[in-house]
């Protein structure tokens, strides 16, 4: 382990001596000059060999020299033209009294900054606002005519429900944004924007509540997402996996969600969303486990209905980790727990079986891991075939065939369909590839192998943390008041306080003494 | 202070509960039956006293050092080298009662489920998984017994439940039918058990909230004394005055609980069961192990000791009383004594020290 570490270390400390930046990432922070030509060719240098950037010189007022320049494709062409060439080249403005008159008397666009570097200029020109550079000034104006591509809003793919808002996030910052927005209304939501990847300059926006989020969490997440040095940032993965605590896991410690009312949720109960432009997935920071067994639905339904979809899918999911492990394990070593008929139609069905339990599980979980697998990547209409072909023909084929035995088929069927209740991809993932080792440790001890399979996962995500606050929580740490919305889903005019661990002022999401007052009105 | 983490009341149940019971139900009701006979089941309430004895020495002892743990206070109380002295012992004390429970969890398994199975291999994985959970501190022993206790509670009274149409309660009768000193002397055994509660003195210096602490303690002793009545009832009603001449009651117990034809045979639930108790059990003596070995060298941090406390354990296990029936022996006659002495009286007397020492101010 030492041996192991100290290898680390020194691989770690060779990798440093060659992690000088490389130069000229960045245009220089160069001021504008007083000379035009100057200007435009300070600029024209830091985007040569670009195609796409447009450099348009024209007269302001038939008299002075000015260039307009703007990305093709990122800038709205016809604004352009309507907004900035022909006021400015129609109208009569004189610049003596500076920049700022021309803006208030001939720019009709809201949003209007002046740039004082190239750095600025391209800051800009990036995002898609039009550059002006004006013959004699030391200042360029930004004017931001945007045109954006997007996608409309559409019912998220992953995570769909019955009852509840269908709108999901799209790849579009200010779109996903302002979705959350138009459900929490309060100047309280906070939107922290800073800019990440030294390439791909990514805008990356921290939302929470103020006065909800604790501000140890808040300055702790912020400095882990600050303190990313990247080449680019393509979606939310990149960020999660370099802002989580440092552990070898594979439990996610933090949610992806596509829906704005899960971010709105969350927000409420003092949580911290991540956006990143690009991606409509939205990273959720710090949850416990329990978060990732939640479905948005649990609270749209009514609470008894919801309590009972919960229990069924905590079974479930105990099933997709240990019902083949458990199998293999009755079947191997323990085979006086099962009623006689039972058992002998099980033996029956696997005389000409010829692999022990344990092979033939490992078989037919890894042959279901790679159907599940070639029906993600493949195309739509392929997909179904392939479904077809492997579940039915193969699997019908190999029963007949006395390969595997057909309880063994409908055991790993219940497994495959259990793990696809799990709410959140993520987590369900986990669950199956923890079964393998399960597995194994029941061929090779039995039950006992099963129990101490569960009682290593268990200790391993009772030491889990996601930004401080316990994995397993709040079921493991016993905070009774959290309960509700664990072991049960309260109804909401029980749902009093907020998640304690994320909370510690302002407790109370309505008066507590509601229900009692309503009881007393009735009578 | 070495261990940063706190626990609350109800993690404290949790931990102290199976650390009580889990040994405990297995082979102290034909412990009880051998002196005790029909009125094994009044055994658990005698032993009400020892338990609540070292829970209130443990108690008294935290209030007047309340940061402290055994090793610690040893020294404040009879000074730097006596203080060594009792600590060493207290630390040796601990990590053989580990070994007698891992001894203990070693012959269950071998001898009901896996006959062929070399006993190291058992024994080393379990204890491997144990000292894992002492390594995380005291957090990870709370939060991991607050997952498991809840699961092997609800096993246990499902197998008592299931196990209702075959009693007989007749069984019970005659009551008292030589007075009550069969009952006093069969619940010897159990005393000594309930002694174990002393090891709450390496849990209350990490509560959140002290008088959590003495609460959740009784509310714990309270729990186990009706499990073993409970447990020994059940035996009891089953098979009568046989119950002695068994080596794991609750075995048997299971074995006759059938319902409805289709669940039969339910002994692996108790293996399951047993080994979720134990686990909690083996941990938290680990971790009080674990933790008392580095203050009692004066370490910085004790998790690189959670894993050689753990094979020393594993080792000691191997040696001496290689047969069941020579273990059953030594717990029969030695081990009532023995964990009376170090969990009782010693502390007792510590605690007189500790308030000589006071008054002498």
């Amino acid at each position: 382990m030492r041996l192991l570490m100290r290898l680390l270390h020194k691989w770690s400390q060779a990798n440093q001596k060659n992690n000088s930046r490389p130069e000229n990432d960045k245009p220089s922070q160069e001021k504008l000059t007083e000379s035009y030509t100057a200007n435009i060719r300070m600029i024209q240098a830091v985007y040569k060999q670009c195609s796409d950037v447009v450099f348009r010189p024209f007269q302001i007022s038939g008299h002075i020299n000015a260039t307009i320049i703007y990305i093709s494709g990122l800038t709205d062409h016809e604004g352009i033209g309507q907004y900035v060439l022909i006021p400015l080249m129609q109208g009569s403005t004189a610049l003596d009294e500076g920049i700022g008159n021309l803006v208030e008397k001939s720019l009709p666009v809201s949003e209007v900054k002046p740039v004082n570097t190239i750095q600025d200029c391209v800051n800009h020109l990036s995002i898609g606002h039009a550059v002006l550079i004006i013959d004699g000034h030391r200042q360029g104006i930004a004017i931001a005519i945007t045109k954006t591509e997007k996608r409309s809003v559409e019912e998220p793919q992953a995570e769909s429900v019955i009852r509840g808002p269908r709108e999901g996030f799209t790849e579009t910052l200010t779109v996903n944004l302002s979705l959350v927005r138009r459900k929490i209304r309060t100047p309280l939501l906070k939107t922290e924007s800073m800019t990440i990847g030294r390439y791909t300059g990514t805008e990356v926006v921290l939302t929470y509540i103020e006065g909800l989020v604790l501000d140890e969490l808040l300055k702790e997440v912020r400095t882990r997402v600050k303190s990313i040095d990247i080449d680019g940032i393509l979606e939310t993965s990149y960020i999660e996996e370099m802002i989580e605590d440092k552990s070898l896991t594979p439990f996610p410690r933090s949610l992806v969600t596509e829906r704005p009312d899960v971010v709105a949720a969350n927000l409420l109960e003092g949580r911290i969303a991540i956006f990143v432009n690009g991606t409509p997935f939205v990273l959720i920071v710090p949850i416990s486990f329990f978060s990732l067994l939640q479905s948005p639905e649990d609270y749209y339904d009514r609470y008894i209905f919801s309590t009972a979809t919960r229990w069924l899918r905590y079974v479930f999911l105990a099933m997709s980790m240990l019902l083949p492990s458990l199998y293999v394990a009755i079947l191997s070593y323990h085979q006086e727990m099962l009623p006689a008929s039972l058992y002998f139609s099980i033996a029956s069905s696997r005389e000409t079986v010829p692999f022990p339990a344990i092979v033939e599980a490992l078989i037919m979980e890894i042959a279901f891991e790679a159907l599940r697998e070639a029906g993600v990547r493949l195309p739509k209409q392929v997909g179904s075939a392939v479904s077809i072909v492997g579940a039915l023909v193969i699997g019908q084929a190999a029963v007949a065939a006395g390969i595997v035995s057909a309880p063994m088929v409908m055991v790993v069927a219940i497994t495959g369909i259990s793990s696809f209740m799990v709410p959140h991809y993520a987590i369900g993932f986990t669950l199956r590839i923890i079964r393998f080792p399960i597995m194994l440790l029941a061929g090779m001890l039995g039950l006992l192998g099963v129990i101490m399979g569960i009682l290593a996962v268990l200790i391993h995500v009772c030491t889990l943390r996601s930004f401080g606050v316990p994995y397993m929580s709040p079921l493991a740490t016993v905070e009774q008041k959290d309960l509700k919305d664990i072991l049960i889903r309260a109804p909401w005019w029980k749902m009093n306080t907020r998640p304690s661990l994320t909370i510690d002022r302002n407790i109370h999401r309505q008066p507590a003494a509601r229900r009692d007052k309503r009881i007393q009105d009735e009578q | 202070m070495m261990e940063q983490g706190k626990i609350g009341g109800v993690q404290l149940c949790m931990v102290m509960y199976p650390t009580i019971i889990a040994t405990a139900i297995l082979s102290l009701p034909s412990m009880a039956a051998e002196y005790a006979g029909r009125d094994m089941w009044i055994t658990p309430i005698w032993a009400f006293i020892a338990g609540a004895a070292s829970l209130l020495i443990a108690i008294q002892l935290n209030k007047m050092y309340p940061k402290a743990t055994v090793i610690e206070y040893c020294e404040s109380i009879l000074g730097k080298v006596m203080g060594k002295a009792l600590g060493f012992l207290y630390l040796f004390f601990y990590i053989h009662v580990s070994s007698l429970i891992l001894k203990e969890y070693g012959n269950f398994i071998i001898g009901n489920f896996f006959i062929k199975t070399p006993m190291i291999v058992i024994v080393a994985s379990f204890a491997l998984l144990c000292a894992y959970t002492a390594r995380g501190g005291i957090e990870v022993v709370a939060r991991t017994a607050s997952l498991v206790t809840p699961f092997a509670f609800i096993l246990l009274m499902s197998v008592l439940i299931l196990v209702t149409p075959e009693l007989t309660p007749t069984n019970m009768l005659p009551m008292f039918e030589h007075g009550l000193m069969p009952s006093i002397r069969g619940s010897l055994s159990i005393h000594s058990w309930y002694s174990e509660f002393f090891i709450i003195a390496f849990l209350l210096p990490y509560m959140h909230n002290r008088d959590e602490g003495m609460k959740a303690g009784f509310f714990t002793l309270l729990a186990v004394m009706i499990t073993l009545i409970l447990v020994n009832l059940g035996a009891l009603l089953l098979m009568g005055e046989e119950t002695a001449h068994y080596i794991y009651p609750l075995i048997g117990v299971a074995r006759t609980i059938s319902v409805a034809g289709f669940f039969q045979h339910l002994e692996s639930l108790i293996m399951v069961l047993w080994v979720a108790g134990t686990f909690v059990k083996l941990s938290m003596f680990l971790y009080a192990c674990t933790l008392g070995a580095s203050q009692w060298c004066g370490l910085p941090r004790y998790r690189i000791m959670a894993l050689p406390v753990g094979l020393l354990v594993v080792i000691l296990s191997q040696w001496g009383q290689p047969r069941l029936q020579e273990l059953d022996h030594f717990f029969n006659t030695a081990v009532p004594y023995y964990l009376l002495t170090m969990q009782v009286v010693v502390p007792f007397l510590l605690l007189l020290a500790a308030l000589m020492r006071r008054a002498a101010k």
